[in-house]
C-alpha cells in the first residue's frame, strides 16, 4: 500500500437496539477499515464499546465523517498511541464479594491506585443476597502490576476496606482457566 | 346429634389416627376453600397435576399401621427400656453432665426456643442471638483467643474444617497435615476421610515432633485421648516458625482450670461443649466451638454473631460476616456448612450463664479433685491430668477388670489387654469414687483421708491464671428467678414457630409434635454415652434399625446411613460414597460434578470438598434444568463425569417433568446422580418416590430432617439421613460402632440425632399429609402458598386465585363504623377530622392497646391520653425531651466537652474571707449610700 495506516481508537456509545454493530462495520469496511480489536457491552439500555480501527491515512479523514454521520451512535475518533510492547508485569485477577455501599468502588480504585496496580478490565454488579436479600456487590477486575508487588499487602489493604469484603486474588502463576 | 357417637363402631371410637388430624393443621372446610380457590376438585386431582405422572408411586408405601400418641410413647418406653443405663466413664469426648432443670425446662424443652428459625431475619431473633453472643464470649474467654463463631456440628468435623482452613491462612508451600497421634479416635478418623479428597498428606505424632515435617498445620489434643496434658507453648512456637497454623482440640471444662491455647500462642481452638450441660445421648447432638485471632476471620467456617446498630441507632445483633458463607461464596466457600447447632449452643451458654465463672470452677476443682484422688490412691503418679488418667491392670486383666466394673455399675475405658482408662465428670460423686477403689481392691481408707492432702494433678505453669466470665451476664442471673427471667425475657424478643408460620422455607415448614420431644429427655435416651458397650444400647440399636428401614422402604434405597449431622454433611457423605464407588471400580479419575445453576449454594461446596470440578448447568427462569445443555454438557465431560446432584424438587418448588430424562442422560455418560430432597420429602416422598423416577442403577439421596432431630432449631440442627442403593451401599460411612473394618466416618459421635430424632409411624397408604403438604405448598408444581396478596414479584405462578378465601380463614373487612371521641365529639361534630385522629388498625388486625393506657382513658403518668403531637402515629417522647431546655450559651455541649461549670455571679460568689460585702450589710431604716442614702451622724436613728 502507498499510503501506511493508520490506527484509530474509536469510543461507541448510544441507545441499544439492533444493528449497530453493523451499521458501525459497514461504515468501517465502506472506508476500507480494519476492524481490529474491539470491546463492547450494553447496560442500562446502552450500548457502549471500544473499537480499534486501522484505515489508511487518506480515508482516515473521511472515516471520520461517516462515522460522525452515524444515527443513534455518538461516536469519538482518536489516534492509537502506539503501544510499547506490554512491560513485564504480573498479571492478577481480582475477584470482590461485599455488601453494597456507596464508596466501595472509590475505594477499591483507590488502593489499586496506591500499589500502583494498572487496571485492565473491570466488571462489577450488584445482585441480591441469597437469604437476605441484601444488595452484594460483585467485582471482577483483571489488573496488571510491577513484579513488585506484594499480593498478600494488596489482599490486607483491601480487606480493610470493609469488614465483610472478600478478596481473591489470582497471580499469573495459579491461573486457573 | 350428641347421640351420634353412641352409634360408631368401636374401631372408630378407638380412633388409633388420631394424631393425623391433630397433626396436619386445616380441617376439612378450609381444605375445601383452599382447593376451590385454586380451581381444583379434590386432593388426589391436585396431587396429579403436580407430581408428575412418570414419577408418582403407584402403591402405598410399606410402613407400620398408625398409632395414637400414648401408645406410640409406651412403644417408644418399651424400646428405652433396652437401654441400660449405667455410669459411663469413658471420656474421649462425652461426659456426663448435670443439666440444670431450669435451663432443662424453659430451653430445651420450650418451643418458644427449639421451634426458632435461622435468624436471617434478626430483628425477630434478638432473643437467641444474644444468647449465642453469650456462648461466643464464653468461647472467647475460655480459649483465650479473639473470635468464636455461633457453633460447629461437632468436634471431629470442627478439627475437619481446621484443618482445611490452616491451608487457606497458611503461607507455608507443604502438603503435610501433623495430627498428635493421641488425638480422639474419631476426630482422627474424619480428618483421615477430608484429607484424603483434599490430598493432604496426614503425619502423626507427639506434638514436639510436629515442627520436623514440611507442614502447613499441626493438631494438637488438649488435654489429650490419654488424659495428659502438656505445655504446648514450645511445640506451637516451632510450627509456627516454620510457617505453620496451629490448631488445639480442646474441653471446655478443662480450659476453666487449664492455661489457655491462645495463651500457649494457637492459632485455632476448637471443641465439643457437650459437658456444659448437654445429654451425651449416645453421640449428639452437640455444638462444637470454633475460636481464632480476628486476623483469620475471613476463612473462618460456620456462622459468626455480631453486634450492630440498627435504624434508630440502638444496640442490636445480627449474623455477621455472611460474605464468607458457602450460600454466596459457593464453591469458593471455605466450608458447606450451612447452619449451627443453636439449641445445644444455647444449652451451654445458659449453663455458663447459670454458673458462673465462680460455679464453673468450683465444678471443674471437684471433678479434676475427685480425679486426682482416684488417681492417687490408685498409685497413679507423675504426670499432670484433668480428669482422665490410664491405668494398668496387669497383662490380661483388663476384660475382668471391665466385666467387674459393669456389674458395679460403671463403665471403663477399654485402652489394651493391660489398660485401663478412667474419667471423671460432673455427675460423679464421691460415692463413686469409692466403689471404684473398693472395684480395684483398695478398701483402706475412707475418701476423705484422701482429700486431706488437696490432690493435684495439674503444675503450677499449667495452671490458668486470667479470670474468665467477667461480663456482667455471666455474673448476674443465679437465681432460679433471675435465670427463668433471663430466659423468658430473650425468648419474647424471638418469632418462633410457636408464635405464627414461617413462611420461608422448607424446613420451616415442620413444627414437632410435644409426643415426639418427650422421649429425648427420658433418661435412657439422653444419658447413653456414644462409646458404651453396644449390649447395654440395644434400644438405640433397635430404634436406628427400624428407622432406618422406615427410610429404605420411603426412598426405596437399599441401604441407609445415619450419621450426617445436616442435609450439607448428608451431601457430603453422598458425594463420598460415590467417589469411594468409583474408585473400587477404577473409575477414581472422574472428578466433574454438574450442579444446576439454581442449586443451594451448598451444593458446589460440597462438591469442592470431595475434589470434583464444578461445572454449572443452565437453569430456565423457573429454575428448572436445562435439559439440552445437561446432554451437552454430560457429552463434553463424558470421559470425567463424577456425578450430578439434583434437588428435587427443585430450590425453586417444582417437580421437574424431566427427572426421568436427567438421569438417564447422567447413567449415560458413566456418572452417578446425587439427589437431594428438601425437607418436605419424607411426606411428598410418598407420593413421588426418588428410585421410582430415576434410577436402575446407583444414586444416593440425601434430606435434610428437622422433622427427625426434634430437640432443635429448626434448620439450626438437623440430622441429614442419607440413603444409598445397593452398589453404594457398602461403601457409604458408618461410625465405628458399626464394626470393625468399616469405611471411614464422616462425623464424630455415634448417630447424629437420634437421641433426638425419633420418627413416628406413618399412616398406612398415602399419608394425607402428604398430600396437604403437597397442597399447602402449592399446585401446580410450585411448593409455595399462593395468595393474591403476595408481591406479584416474586410469585412463580401464572394465573389469577379465585378471590378471597372465605371467612373462616380471613376476616372480612367489615363496615367501617364511624369512630367518634367521647370528648372532643361535640367540638368535632361526631366525627374525627382533627390531626389527632386514631390510627385505625389495618384491615382485619387489632393493634393491642399500649401498656400506659388505664380503664376510662386515663394515662398511667397522668397526664390526657392524647397528647397534641404525639400518638401511636409518632413515638411517644418524654415532656423534658418534648421541650428541652433552653441553653444559650450552649452550656449542655461546653460541659459535656469537659468545660467546668461556669462561675455563679459575683454577688453569689462569695468574698474569699467569706464575710459580706459591708454595704450590703443591713441597716435598719437606713438607705445604704451606694443607693443614694445620706450618712446620718448621729448613728442610729
Amino acid at each position: 500500500m502507498s499510503q501506511a495506516p493508520v490506527h484509530l481508537v474509536l469510543t461507541v456509545i448510544g441507545d441499544d437496539r439492533p444493528g449497530l454493530v453493523g451499521e458501525l462495520s459497514a461504515a468501517i469496511s465502506a472506508h476500507q477499515g480494519n476492524w481490529l480489536e474491539s470491546s463492547m457491552a450494553q447496560l442500562a439500555g446502552k450500548f457502549a464499546g471500544i473499537v480499534e480501527v486501522s484505515v489508511g491515512a487518506a480515508q482516515a479523514e473521511a472515516l471520520g465523517t461517516a462515522l460522525g454521520q452515524l444515527k443513534g451512535l455518538k461516536v469519538t475518533v482518536e489516534s492509537a498511541t502506539l503501544q510499547k510492547s506490554a512491560p513485564a508485569g504480573r498479571r492478577l485477577k481480582l475477584a470482590l464479594v461485599g455488601h453494597d455501599r456507596i464508596g466501595i468502588v472509590r475505594e477499591v480504585s483507590q488502593v489499586l491506585a496506591h500499589h500502583a496496580v494498572n487496571v485492565e478490565s473491570l466488571d462489577t454488579h450488584t445482585s441480591s443476597a441469597p437469604m437476605s436479600a441484601a444488595v452484594l456487590f460483585h467485582a471482577m477486575a483483571e489488573l496488571t502490576a510491577a513484579p513488585e508487588l506484594d499480593a498478600g499487602a494488596l489482599t490486607r489493604e483491601l480487606e480493610r476496606i470493609s469488614h465483610d469484603l472478600m478478596v481473591d486474588i489470582t497471580l499469573d502463576e495459579t491461573i486457573r482457566v | 346429634m350428641h347421640a351420634e357417637h353412641l352409634s360408631h363402631a368401636l374401631t372408630e371410637l378407638e380412633n388409633r389416627d388420631e394424631f393425623i388430624g391433630r397433626h396436619i393443621g386445616p380441617g376439612e372446610h378450609a381444605i375445601a376453600a383452599m382447593l376451590a380457590s385454586i380451581g381444583t376438585d379434590s386432593l388426589r386431582t391436585l396431587i396429579g397435576e403436580t407430581v408428575p405422572a412418570t414419577i408418582r408411586l403407584q402403591r402405598p408405601l410399606d410402613l407400620p399401621a398408625a398409632m395414637p400418641e400414648h401408645a406410640a410413647l409406651a412403644a417408644l418406653k418399651a424400646v428405652a427400656a433396652k437401654n441400660v443405663l449405667k455410669k459411663s466413664l469413658i471420656g474421649q469426648g462425652y461426659y456426663g453432665t448435670l443439666t440444670p432443670p431450669v435451663i432443662l425446662r424453659n430451653l430445651f424443652e420450650n418451643p418458644g426456643w427449639y421451634t426458632a428459625y435461622t435468624p436471617y431475619q434478626a430483628e425477630i431473633a434478638q432473643g437467641r442471638l444474644e444468647a449465642l453472643l453469650n456462648y461466643q464470649q464464653m468461647v472467647v474467654d475460655l480459649t483465650g483467643l479473639e473470635i468464636a463463631n455461633a457453633s460447629l456440628l461437632d468436634e471431629a468435623t470442627a478439627a475437619a474444617e481446621a484443618m482445611t482452613m490452616a491451608r487457606r491462612i497458611s503461607k507455608s508451600k507443604g502438603n503435610v497435615f501433623f495430627v498428635d497421634e493421641a488425638a480422639f479416635p474419631q476426630t482422627i478418623d474424619v480428618i483421615r476421610t477430608r484429607a484424603g479428597f483434599f490430598g493432604f498428606d496426614l503425619v502423626y505424632g507427639k506434638p514436639e515432633e510436629a515442627h520436623r515435617h514440611d507442614l502447613f498445620g499441626a493438631l494438637f489434643q488438649y488435654p489429650n485421648a490419654r488424659g495428659e496434658i502438656a505445655d504446648l507453648t514450645t511445640a506451637i512456637a516451632e510450627v509456627k516458625n516454620k510457617g505453620g497454623v496451629v490448631a488445639v482440640a480442646s474441653d471446655l471444662m478443662a480450659l476453666v482450670l487449664l492455661k489457655s491455647p491462645g495463651e500457649m500462642g494457637a492459632d485455632i481452638a476448637l471443641g465439643s461443649s457437650q459437658r456444659f450441660g448437654v445429654p451425651m445421648g449416645f453421640g449428639g447432638p452437640h455444638a462444637a466451638f470454633f475460636a481464632t485471632r480476628e486476623a483469620h476471620v475471613r476463612s473462618m467456617p460456620g456462622r459468626i454473631i455480631g453486634v450492630s446498630k440498627d435504624a434508630r441507632g440502638k444496640t442490636a445483633y445480627r449474623m455477621a460476616l455472611q460474605t464468607r458463607e458457602q450460600h454466596i461464596r459457593r464453591e469458593k466457600a471455605n466450608s458447606n456448612i450451612c447452619t449451627s447447632q443453636v439449641l445445644l449452643a444455647n444449652i451451654a451458654g445458659m449453663y455458663a450463664v447459670w454458673h458462673g465463672p465462680k460455679g464453673l470452677r468450683a465444678i471443674a476443682s471437684r471433678i479434676h479433685r475427685l480425679a486426682a484422688l482416684l488417681a492417687g490412691a490408685l498409685g497413679v503418679t507423675g504426670r499432670d491430668f484433668f480428669d482422665s488418667f490410664e491405668l494398668k491392670v496387669g497383662a490380661g486383666e483388663t476384660a475382668k477388670i471391665m466385666q467387674a466394673a459393669v456389674a458395679a455399675g460403671y463403665n471403663l475405658r477399654r485402652v489394651d489387654d493391660e489398660t485401663v482408662g478412667i474419667s471423671v465428670d460432673e455427675t460423679t460423686t464421691r460415692d463413686d469414687v469409692a466403689a471404684l477403689l473398693k472395684l480395684f481392691g483398695h478398701t483402706g481408707a475412707p475418701v476423705e483421708a484422701h482429700d486431706a492432702a488437696r490432690p493435684c494433678a495439674i503444675s503450677v505453669t499449667l495452671q490458668r491464671r486470667e479470670p474468665i466470665l467477667a461480663h456482667p451476664v455471666f455474673n448476674t442471673h443465679h437465681t432460679e428467678h433471675g435465670m427463668l427471667r433471663y430466659l423468658k425475657r430473650l425468648q419474647n424478643r424471638d418469632l418462633a414457630l410457636d408464635h405464627a408460620m414461617i413462611p420461608l422455607g422448607s424446613c420451616t415448614m415442620k413444627l414437632n409434635a410435644a409426643a415426639e420431644m418427650i422421649p429425648v429427655s427420658w433418661p435412657e435416651f439422653a444419658q447413653m454415652h456414644p462409646f458404651a458397650p453396644l449390649d447395654q444400647a440395644q434400644g438405640y440399636v433397635e430404634l436406628i434399625t427400624g428407622l432406618e428401614n422406615q427410610l429404605k422402604a420411603i426412598t426405596g434405597f437399599d441401604a441407609v446411613c445415619m450419621q450426617p449431622n445436616s442435609g450439607a454433611q448428608g451431601e457430603y457423605a453422598g458425594l463420598v460414597s460415590i467417589r469411594r464407588f468409583q474408585e473400587a471400580n477404577g473409575q477414581g479419575a472422574r472428578n466433574v460434578c454438574l450442579i444446576p445453576k439454581s442449586a443451594h449454594g451448598t451444593n458446589p461446596a460440597t462438591a469442592q470438598m470431595c475434589g470434583l470440578e464444578v461445572v454449572a448447568v443452565a437453569c430456565d427462569d423457573s429454575g428448572n434444568v436445562d435439559v439440552a445443555d445437561l446432554k451437552t454438557k454430560a457429552a463434553q465431560h463424558a470421559a470425567n463425569l463424577s456425578c450430578l446432584m439434583i434437588t428435587y424438587p427443585s430450590t425453586h418448588g417444582v417437580f421437574e417433568e424431566s427427572v426421568r430424562d436427567i438421569c438417564a442422560i447422567v447413567h449415560a455418560h458413566g456418572g452417578q446422580v446425587a439427589w437431594t430432597a428438601p425437607t418436605s420429602t419424607p411426606r411428598s416422598a410418598s407420593a413421588a418416590r426418588p428410585t421410582s423416577a430415576p434410577t436402575s442403577r446407583t444414586s444416593t439421596c440425601t434430606r435434610p430432617s428437622p422433622s427427625r432431630t426434634a430437640a432443635a432449631g429448626r434448620a439450626w440442627d438437623r440430622s441429614g439421613s442419607r440413603a444409598i442403593s445397593g452398589l453404594c451401599a457398602g461403601l457409604h460411612p458408618q461410625p465405628p460402632l458399626a464394626g470393625e473394618g468399616g469405611p471411614l466416618p464422616l462425623q464424630g459421635g455415634g448417630r447424629e440425632g437420634d437421641g433426638v430424632g425419633l420418627r413416628r409411624p406413618l399412616g398406612l397408604g398415602v399419608h394425607p399429609a402428604d398430600l396437604l403438604d403437597v397442597h399447602h405448598h402449592d399446585g401446580r408444581r410450585r411448593p409455595h402458598a399462593r395468595h393474591r396478596d403476595r408481591d406479584t414479584q416474586r410469585q412463580l405462578r401464572r394465573g389469577e386465585t379465585q378471590g378471597p378465601l372465605p371467612g373462616a380463614l380471613q376476616r372480612q373487612p367489615g363496615p367501617r363504623r364511624p369512630r367518634v371521641h367521647p370528648r372532643r365529639a361535640r367540638h368535632q361534630g361526631g366525627d374525627r377530622r382533627g390531626r389527632d385522629r386514631h390510627r385505625q388498625a389495618p384491615d382485619g388486625l387489632r393493634l393491642p392497646r399500649p401498656d400506659s393506657e388505664l380503664p376510662g382513658g386515663r394515662h398511667a403518668d397522668g397526664r390526657a391520653h392524647r397528647v397534641r403531637g404525639q400518638g401511636r402515629a409518632r413515638p411517644l417522647l418524654r415532656r423534658d425531651v418534648q421541650h428541652p431546655r433552653r441553653d444559650p450559651d450552649d452550656r449542655d455541649r461546653r460541659m459535656d466537652a469537659g468545660a467546668k461549670p461556669a462561675q455563679a455571679r459575683t454577688a453569689h460568689r462569695g468574698r474569699p474571707d467569706g464575710r459580706m460585702d459591708p454595704a450590703l450589710h443591713a441597716r435598719a431604716g437606713r438607705v445604704p449610700a451606694a443607693l443614694g442614702g445620706r450618712r446620718t451622724s448621729s448613728g442610729r436613728s
